[in-house]
């Protein structure tokens, strides 16, 4: 689990719909080390890397979105496949 | 400099400024590349903008060397046409086989890809330079042979010249390509070719 300062510090986060009807959210980790900089693509990456080796199979929809108020949206992916 | 520092400063200032321009057109070549590579090498990938600035930084940093080396803009343009025949090279080695592959964009342009990246790419291309220059040579030594035999035939287009005209022409024509070495094998073609003839005499 990610402490509350780490989820509000992400630039990205994911929302993941599982084949099972659950449904997650997930915050990126930007930083390549403690003291990098951050790094978005890093984080997007990362993120998909999540999506298609650890849940790969388990989920149908997932869309990346920036981690703010209206925050745009960054990557869509279906069934295993980015859209 | 004898000049004022008012007029120093000011000319610094302009220099920094026609530098800022450079600096700027020159991050266009930068995103050509990724354009065309992106055309050329992935064409099925879809990425979000941060993802593609982080790409284009790489090139920036690893294909283009932060631009760091100074070299007008006229200089940076020919080795970006140098890199752009790179990419066409490199699609051409991925048809050739199924076995050929390149990694992610992120990957293969990665300043500390020593492994697999597109640096690897211009000793492609010296080579095929060299090639060229080398295949350029042979074909101007086979012209002269056969030239030397139809001359000894009594054919062909230098028919009238005597022996010296001919090796002279030939000097000549091999001088202006500026390759010393060009020059020396044809010397020894020529010393090859008088002793296979006092080899036939006797």
């Amino acid at each position: 689990m990610m402490s509350e300062k780490s989820i509000e510090i992400a630039m990205t986060k994911c929302i993941v719909w599982f084949y099972d009807g659950n449904s997650r959210t997930f915050y990126s980790r930007d930083r390549s080390h403690k003291k990098a900089a951050p790094n978005m693509a890093l984080g997007i990456r990362r993120l998909e890397k999540m999506l298609l080796e650890t849940f790969s199979g388990k989920w149908e929809t997932a869309i990346i979105y920036e981690n703010q108020e209206n925050g745009r949206e960054l990557a869509k992916y279906k069934r295993g496949v980015r859209v | 400099m004898n000049t004022g520092e008012n007029a120093k400063s000011a000319s610094e200032s302009q220099k920094s400024n026609s530098d800022e321009a450079d600096r700027i057109s020159l991050l266009v070549l930068v995103k050509q590349f990724w354009e065309f590579a992106r055309k050329i090498l992935y064409p099925d990938l879809i990425l979000s903008d941060p993802e593609e600035r982080d790409i284009m930084n790489k090139i920036w940093a690893a294909v283009y060397l932060k631009f760091s080396s100074l070299g007008s803009f006229q200089q940076w343009s020919a080795y970006h046409e140098q890199t752009l025949e790179r990419i066409v090279m490199v699609r051409k080695w991925l048809d050739r086989s199924p076995h050929h592959w390149i990694p992610t964009p992120h990957v293969y342009f990665s300043p500390n890809n020593e492994k697999n990246g597109f640096q690897k790419t211009l000793d492609w291309l010296v080579k095929r330079e060299i090639l060229k220059i080398e295949i350029r040579r042979q074909l101007e030594l086979q012209k002269i042979r056969r030239e030397q035999k139809l001359h000894e035939e009594g054919r062909g287009r230098y028919k009238m010249l005597s022996r010296l005209q001919l090796f002279k022409t030939h000097e000549q024509r091999l001088r202006k390509m500026r390759d010393p070495d060009l020059l020396r094998s044809y010397y020894l073609s020529l010393t090859s070719h008088f002793n296979a003839d006092k080899q036939k005499e006797p």
